[in-house]
């Protein structure tokens, strides 16, 4: 057995700045060694290897490159002027129409980072013109672009899935719910903002206009339908999901709304490439690093050490999400996933957590993560796009973060809030 | 020379990283294809595609490496002063040679065994799969010892680091 002090070297290595992929490899090497078992440090290689070799993987590049490419040009526009159209004229329409907009955005790309710059460079000069505060404007598209990996397709719900064996689909059915709390609660606590602030409404659009506007948005809104009927219906498998939304976002980007050129194409292809090799190096240094944790028995001495603190499941539970909401201060979604994902899963299991039902407390709270300060990449986001400072954008996004915690304890302690809708289509009894 | 060599080198990778995602995307397609359409399966598709994605993976790796674009925490590292900082790269550049190094070495021997398996649609071993591990590895190396010359050049010039773009939130 390793001593867990390897986990403790992660932490040092990691943040002193060496890039975490090393740091996965490098600390748990060390341990490995030091503990006289150089042996086993060579599994770590083949581990890795391995780790990168899985078939479920390969939806991974796939669902990146229909993001790289939906991302582009005028299918942002397309929805967002469709969300105008039909909830324009509410009360602080513009901030309404951001929220509805990342919701029709998270079923095509699933990634917060992709939602805050294509959303946020449209919208956030439009609200500014109409009379809202940049930072407002700003904070509002952070806080809303969380949807984006709730609320499926969703890369760390795939990662997530293949780390921890959980079904992709059944983990995608329980983002559904609790993606559109989210945006519903961000929806509500907005009306109540604009009214204390007199924010205006749009003009009011005729059902004609309305109809021009779904039908320039009809092809990319029906993505999610296609992708995600597919999946939870078990047409497809995730991998096969993924390369035809892939090859659907080509077809339309390309021959049919023309917001790409052939040209461009290379550099879409290498982006894709880019993230998404970064992301399976990861996953295969994660999948070493988490063959070290189980023979070291962290999560069996993390359990006894939980289980020392309190017996209570519902303290438990909250102490969790302290937990990851302090690491998503630090660390985005992915990396959290692949390092906590195998220490704290197995712990909670044990105690009688639901897996689905820790998957999805674990994805949303991350997701909130990536709005948190110091280290919120929103947050990064929304201030390079909008030129407001991170921390103004920080105090107006208070109120929302708040929704948000509020949502994450909602999961937490009503399961079926989640687990319903994979339980109606079979993903689990 | 190792300096100037580098950067066609790392084109050179990346080109093979856009070809091969595309020749995936279409291998699925055309699965995706023949699945639904015409209710006969291509049973080599998906393993094959699986090992072009770690392809993929491996030559753009030493390309992320240079371009810095791997997930790192540099809260804390962007605090110090610029010596400090480079001193603190060239510490962590050395680390990093060290698992590259040991990678190599190991790789080899997973190489070697890959012989022995055999794929089981496709008529070649794991000694084809896993070959793209070392090659990487090779590369890395280059790329280390570009990034520590560069972080001692940096710590005699009292320069700030170069953090880089990172990856991070690619998935997110």
């Amino acid at each position: 057995m390793v001593s867990p002090l390897f986990i403790v070297l992660f932490l040092v290595l990691m943040f002193l700045g060496l890039p975490v992929l090393f740091a996965l490899l490098l600390a748990p090497g060390i341990g490995l060694f030091l503990d006289g078992q150089p042996l086993m440090a060579t599994r770590l290689v083949s581990r890795m290897i391995s780790g990168i070799q899985a078939g479920p993987l390969l939806a991974i590049p796939f669902f990146m490159l229909a993001g790289e490419l939906m991302n582009r040009g005028g299918i942002t526009k397309s929805l967002v002027d469709f969300s105008d159209t039909m909830i324009g004229h509410f009360r602080a329409g513009l901030a309404q129409v951001n929220i509805l907009s990342s919701i029709l955005f998270a079923g095509l790309s699933g990634s917060a980072v992709a939602d805050t710059s294509a959303i946020g460079s449209m919208l956030i000069p439009a609200m500014e013109k109409n009379g809202y505060s940049t930072r407002f404007s700003a904070a509002i598209t952070a806080a809303s672009s969380v949807i984006g990996p709730i609320i499926p397709p969703s890369g760390i719900m795939i990662l997530y899935a293949f780390v921890m064996n959980v079904s992709v689909g059944g983990l995608f059915a329980a983002g559904i719910v609790p993606g559109l709390m989210v945006g519903l609660s961000l929806m509500l606590i907005t009306r109540f903002i604009a009214v204390k602030r007199h924010y205006p409404q749009g003009r009011r659009y005729s059902w004609g206009e309305r109809g021009v506007a779904l039908r320039q948005a009809f092809l990319p809104l029906m993505t999610p339908i296609l992708l995600l009927g597919g999946i939870l219906s078990g047409i497809f498998t995730p991998t096969e999901a993924s390369a035809f939304a892939a090859a659907y976002a080509l077809v339309i980007s390309l021959f049919i709304l023309r917001t790409i050129s052939v040209k461009e194409l290379p550099d879409v292809l290498l982006k894709s490439a880019m993230t998404s090799g970064a992301v399976l190096l990861l996953v295969g240094a994660a999948v070493a690093f988490s063959f070290v944790i189980t023979i070291s028995g962290i999560p069996r001495t993390l359990t006894e050490a939980l289980l020392s603190l309190t017996q209570n499941k519902y303290l438990l539970l909250f102490l969790f999400n302290v937990i990851l909401l302090v690491t998503g201060m630090f660390l985005d979604a992915g990396p959290a996933i692949l390092i906590l994902g195998p220490i704290l899963g197995p712990t909670f299991v044990n105690l009688g957590i639901d897996p689905l039902h820790f998957a999805i407390m674990m994805c949303v709270n991350l997701t909130v993560g990536l709005a948190t300060p110091p280290m919120g990449l929103v947050l990064f986001v929304a201030s390079s796009i909008s030129g407001e400072k991170v921390e103004r954008i920080v105090k107006e996004m208070l109120p929302f973060l708040a929704v948000e915690i509020v949502v994450i304890l909602l999961i937490t302690y009503v399961p079926e809030l989640s687990l319903t809708l994979p339980r109606w289509l079979g993903f689990m009894r | 020379m190792i300096l100037k060599l580098l950067s066609p080198l790392l084109a050179l990778l990346k080109w093979s990283a856009i070809m091969l995602t595309a020749v995936m995307l279409v291998i699925m397609v055309v699965q995706v294809f023949f699945r639904y359409v015409l209710n006969d399966s291509i049973v080599w598709a998906e393993e094959l595609s699986t090992f072009m994605m770690m392809w993929v993976a491996f030559l753009v790796a030493p390309v992320l490496y240079r371009e810095r674009r791997n997930v790192t925490i540099t809260l804390l590292v962007e605090k110090f002063p610029p010596r400090m900082q480079q001193l603190l790269a060239m510490v962590m550049e050395v680390a990093i040679l060290a698992v590259i190094v040991y990678f190599f070495n190991e790789s080899l021997n997973v190489v070697q065994r890959g012989h022995l398996t055999k794929v089981t649609s496709v008529p070649i071993t794991f000694f084809h799969v896993n070959l793209i591990v070392p090659i990487s590895m090779v590369f890395m190396f280059w790329v280390g010892l570009v990034n520590f010359w560069e972080a001692l050049v940096g710590f005699r010039e009292n320069r700030k680091l170069d953090f880089g773009t990172t990856t991070s939130g690619a998935l997110e």
